[in-house]
């Protein structure tokens, strides 16, 4: 069963296609990422399914009807930009928008509650809107997109902007959509949000999918990985230079550039037996990036699959800041 | 039809809340307050007859709704418009929530200038009756050039055919630019089909004038009986291409 049934879907806008024949399917109770360059047609497809545009051939199926007008009211929407009216309070504008949604009396009253609460508003549910933080509003679009109980969610860059005090608290308010949300459809230009998020991801250029892939596939160790300790003394430095010339150490970081199940054993091993705490380790230019970057530059590429023996990675979030070291690795392995 | 009503309900709450909050209706209470304490003061130099009261009112509530209805439709050509389409507000229930926002808050602002001239300097020979029989055309009027301008706002036609439009009302007007030696200095065709054409294009207006002048004179006798219902068909007509052209095209609303 779909939730979201799009079949060679087109739309025009004058004389420029954004859409060009764009087929799509959501699985009922999946979450799934849409990511593309900016003007690749996320934007207006997510205009389309609510309404705001016709397209101009194609065939759209909501919940499994065509009636879109019918199921649109199961439909909940965060929209880019954070577009709220600032002189409203959450409380107010909650309540106002559960009135459009036909809710009323006591049963609004908890919806609005309930939504505060589950947004982590409760301190600012009385300021105006226009005071609160960007993360903050974007808290209360969250909100304003449950309101309603909806069974399909479309997010439209949910986690957009610069790094921001309390991103990943945003992101982790967004992971728990799922729970809350049978379907979910993301629109981002970030990759690393959609790997995070989704359970599956299809990379949309110039109006068409041209990959798709499951992020749990995608989710390997990459070429590449970065692993951080709380300190790095030069003698262990050494040692593990001593490994491989694949080993690279900087500050706090060591590099394995390329890894390998082995070489990453060894190295860990060594960090183990001085003692040493590992924050954190990373795979550079995942497959989620490969894939993307095939993808816009039109070059064919197997869909990756889970090895059978390979552990998965957990997703990493976000937005961490880049060292010198982390820059040279990704640049490395951006070059094809 | 129900839910509809109950949405359009809806958005002008919605409307005045925000319109109230931003200030603007200030604007017009001082507007209103303005116009009677100068026209209407006593000792102004004019004797406060009801035709002198309904001329400035009609003339006024016409201006204050052209200002209303630019204020009005950059409320509603914001993105925030989206978020509430997107929680169930249909496009009619949006625009008409609009359109009783203006005749609203021009009404409201015409029964303040009412009540500051019968505080400051009561009307002689105008009873209850009386201005209730000249306000029903000027309010009409009001919804009238109301239901135009949401028509000609560019959230409802494209630029292109704003200018038709608009440029169809200038022709229909063009009585008392180009008359008498301009039209005498025409060729002959020419005139002619400059009268066609206007007659053609100001019989929809008539409707508009002769309301100005029915909220001056109160004369319901006669074919005058008509004039409303004449307004109200003009207004709903406007109104109903409008919902029309804004249910089929595609929703753009202004960066805010």
């Amino acid at each position: 069963m779909f939730a979201i049934e799009i079949e060679n879907l087109h739309k025009m806008f004058d004389d420029h296609a954004i859409l060009r024949g764009l087929n799509l399917r959501v699985p009922t109770g999946s979450v799934y990422g849409l990511v593309g360059p900016a003007a690749a047609g996320k934007s207006t497809l997510m205009r389309i399914l609510l309404g705001f545009s016709h397209h101009n051939k194609g065939t759209l199926r909501l919940l499994g009807s065509t009636q879109l007008e019918q199921v649109r009211e199961r439909v909940g929407y965060l929209p880019q930009g954070q577009p709220y009216p600032g002189r409203f309070t959450p409380r107010e504008l909650l309540g106002a928008l559960g009135r459009f949604e036909g809710m009323h009396g006591r049963a609004r009253d908890l919806r609005v509650e309930e939504e505060i609460q589950a947004a982590g508003l409760v301190q600012l549910a009385d300021q105006p809107i226009g005071m609160l933080s960007q993360v903050d509003r974007q808290r209360f679009g969250l909100a304003q997109a449950l309101i309603g109980r909806p069974d399909i969610l479309l997010l439209d860059e949910p986690v957009a902007g610069p790094d921001l005090p309390g991103d990943h608290g945003l992101l982790d308010l967004v992971a728990g959509l799922r729970k809350r949300c049978s379907t979910i459809l993301i629109a981002t230009q970030r990759l690393d949000t959609a790997e995070y998020l989704c359970d599956r991801i299809g990379i949309l250029v110039a109006g068409q999918l041209t990959a798709e892939a499951d992020t749990i596939a995608l989710r390997g160790p990459g070429r590449n990985v970065l692993i951080s300790v709380t300190a790095l003394p030069e003698a262990v430095a050494e040692r593990l230079l001593a490994l491989s010339p694949a080993v690279l150490c900087e500050g706090n970081e060591i590099a394995l550039r390329p890894n390998s199940p082995e070489l990453q054993g060894r190295v860990l091993a060594e960090l183990v037996a001085a003692q040493l705490t590992v924050i954190s380790l990373e795979p550079f230019a995942r497959p989620i990036e490969d894939l993307y970057l095939h993808a816009i530059r039109g070059l064919p590429r197997e869909t990756p699959q889970p090895e059978q023996d390979s552990p998965v990675a957990s997703p990493v979030q976000p937005n961490h800041g880049d060292t010198l070291l982390r820059e040279l690795l990704k640049q490395e392995d951006k070059t094809p | 039809m129900m839910r509809m009503i109950y949405q359009m309900l809806q958005c002008l709450d919605f409307t005045f809340a925000e319109y109230t909050r931003s200030g603007r209706v200030l604007i017009e209470v001082a507007a209103a307050a303005g116009c009677g304490l100068i026209f209407f003061r006593p000792g102004a130099g004019q004797d406060s007859t009801p035709e002198y009261f309904f001329s400035i009112a009609g003339a006024f509530t016409l201006a204050l709704c052209l200002y209303t209805s630019s204020a009005i439709f950059a409320l509603g050509d914001r993105p925030h418009s989206y978020l509430l389409m997107a929680h169930g507000l249909g496009r009619r229930a949006f625009l008409l929530g609009l359109f009783i926002a203006i005749v609203g808050i021009v009404s409201a602002c015409y029964g303040v200038l009412s009540l500051i001239i019968a505080v400051i300097n009561p009307i002689l020979d105008l009873d209850v009756r009386g201005w209730i029989l000249g306000t029903i055309p000027l309010l009409l009027n009001v919804a009238l050039l109301a239901a135009l301008l949401t028509l000609l706002t560019p959230l409802v036609l494209p630029a292109g055919w704003r200018l038709v439009a608009l440029s169809l009302v200038a022709l229909a007007f063009s009585g008392n630019l180009i008359s008498g030696p301009t039209m005498a200095a025409l060729p002959n065709g020419v005139a002619t089909v400059l009268d066609v054409v206007r007659t053609v294009l100001g019989a929809p207006l008539l409707p508009a004038f002769t309301g100005f002048a029915l909220a001056i004179s109160r004369d319901y006798s006669g074919i005058s009986v008509l004039v409303a219902p004449a307004q109200i068909a003009l207004t709903l007509g406007l109104l109903s291409l409008a919902l029309n052209v804004f249910g089929r095209r595609e929703l753009m609303f202004g960066a805010g």
